[in-house]
């Protein structure tokens, strides 16, 4: 996969081994909170000063893979989430980026540095 | 008690999301806490809340198996620490009880982690041994010959099955916790894996012999790994059972090797039945499990017996029940007490069995 996207530079390009070799294009739905705006919701933790150090991770994405996940995520952290908005990511084309999923139920997502986020996502449930 | 949080390692992060949101950490004090995220700031989302839970690894343990909700946990927990990052800096702490936490900063009566953690446990069992005995090699030659066995099920579910394509049948786990006190490990993969997980799930069909809706085929590769995967007196690590389950729902443990082992034990007498002419009968000298190759020794003399498939040979003689025929997937080892049955000239219809017990006299 990287081999069709090496000429591309990618979100967390600051970091010599992002997009990791082991990412690849996973086409599906994703989901993502909405904590603050729409506009602002697609920030890596790396640029949200969440993070000590500069890895492939930190300049991820995170995504949360099917809804059923999302329910859970808003019941275990009821102030964090249960309030924040969502928006829906359609991965369907190679050109939208590459995903590892590193447990069942979140995927780090790596998109070209300059892809708009707008192509692919939807804001679905407006901040309560 | 006294926590001082710019001294804290990160041992496992349990649950993530934008970083982790749930994990442990062990302070320099050696003092174990349960980071838990409370709340993120809607105006500034690099300001979070945390609550810092003094607790264990058992605790932990319990929590993941999902045996005591979150507010449980909580509310257990000896100590409680408010703390207020901003990026990654702390800007405020102090210390909390229970009953003075927001409420909104915790989940509800009856919410459980139960976040089908991919995630193993290991038990090793040996009467008369304290953990401390047991040493490292043992633990290392117990999750090698567990991951083996796991890689060969991997395999069969691939070929099978024809799922999952493109994962790698290789369970790649890595040991994150060893319970002081027990010789209970936590095992989990490096990369996620749905393979694994199909694996453990027809593993555990398997062992509960629920298989009528899978392909015989499979069913006879995982009986063949778990057999590989059992006990054994000649691998070094002679553990009088090792169970490996599932840690992230207490009501699904595999425990494959202890209920294995019951099984075959239970079905011994089937075998003092065996109408069939016994050709040699002796002590296993060497045995190679992969190969089927085994060297008898009886009667001040050495046979060796080759049968490179005694499942589908047996099968073919139509000589085995199906629960014979389970019998010769177990291991063998070196100084075992076994027999051999059917026509040793030509090899064919061969069935060797191990006796666990004192072998009876067999009129031929």
């Amino acid at each position: 996969m990287l081999g069709l996207v090496k000429n591309i530079m990618f979100i967390g390009h600051e970091c010599p081994d992002c997009p990791p070799a082991d990412a690849s294009y996973m086409p599906g739905t994703y989901y993502r909170f909405v904590v603050k705006t729409f506009d602002n919701a697609f920030i890596s933790r790396f640029k949200l000063g969440l993070a000590v150090q500069n890895t492939c991770e930190e300049n991820a994405i995170s995504l949360i893979v099917d809804k059923a996940a999302v329910a859970k995520k808003r019941t275990l952290h009821p102030r964090a989430f249960q309030k924040a908005g969502l928006a829906e990511v359609v991965i369907s084309d190679s050109s939208h980026g590459v995903l590892k999923q590193d447990n069942a139920t979140h995927s780090n997502w790596w998109h070209p540095l300059e892809f708009d986020f707008k192509t692919v996502a939807t804001l679905i449930e407006e901040r309560s | 008690m006294a926590l001082q949080l710019q001294k804290i390692k990160v041992i496992e992060v349990i649950d993530s999301y934008d970083g982790p949101t749930i994990y442990t950490v062990v302070a320099n004090d050696g003092d174990f806490y349960l980071v838990y995220l409370c709340d993120i700031d809607v105006d500034d989302e690099s300001v979070r809340t945390w609550l810092y839970l003094y607790t264990n690894p058992f605790k932990i343990s319990c929590l993941k198996k999902n045996e005591i909700s979150i507010k449980q946990f909580i509310q257990e927990s000896k100590q409680h620490l408010i703390v207020k990052t901003t990026g990654t800096k702390i800007s405020s702490f102090s210390e909390t009880t229970f009953a003075e936490i927001p409420t909104e900063y915790i989940p509800s009566e009856g919410v459980f982690l139960d976040l089908g953690l991919e995630e193993y446990q290991l038990k090793l069992k040996k009467k008369n041994l304290a953990p401390s005995n047991i040493s490292s090699a043992h633990v290392s030659a117990v999750i090698n010959r567990i991951s083996n066995g796991l890689k060969g099920v991997m395999k069969g579910v691939q070929t099978y099955l024809a799922e999952f394509p493109e994962n790698e049948p290789d369970p790649m786990l890595a040991l994150t916790t060893v319970m002081p006190g027990s010789v209970e490990l936590t095992l989990k993969p490096i990369k996620h894996n749905p393979l694994l997980k199909k694996s453990f799930e027809i593993i555990e069909l398997v062992v509960a012999e629920q298989t009528q809706n899978l392909p015989p085929a499979l069913v006879d590769t995982v009986r063949y790994e778990i057999a590989q995967m059992s006990p054994s007196g000649r691998s070094g690590f002679n553990f009088d059972s090792i169970e490996l389950s599932s840690a992230g729902d207490s009501k699904k443990t595999i425990g494959f090797t202890y209920e294995v082992r019951k099984k075959m034990k239970e079905l011994l007498p089937i075998v003092e039945n065996f109408q069939v002419p016994i050709i040699v009968k002796g002590k296993i000298m060497a045995f190679d499990k992969r190969d089927f190759t085994f060297v008898i020794s009886d009667f001040g003399k050495h046979e060796e017996v080759k049968n490179s498939d005694i499942p589908s040979r047996a099968a073919e003689a139509d000589l085995l029940s199906d629960d014979v025929k389970d019998l010769a997937y177990q291991c063998f080892d070196k100084g075992d007490r076994a027999l051999i049955a059917g026509d040793y000239n030509t090899k064919e219809n061969l069935l060797i069995v191990r006796k666990i017990t004192p072998l009876k006299p067999i009129a031929n």
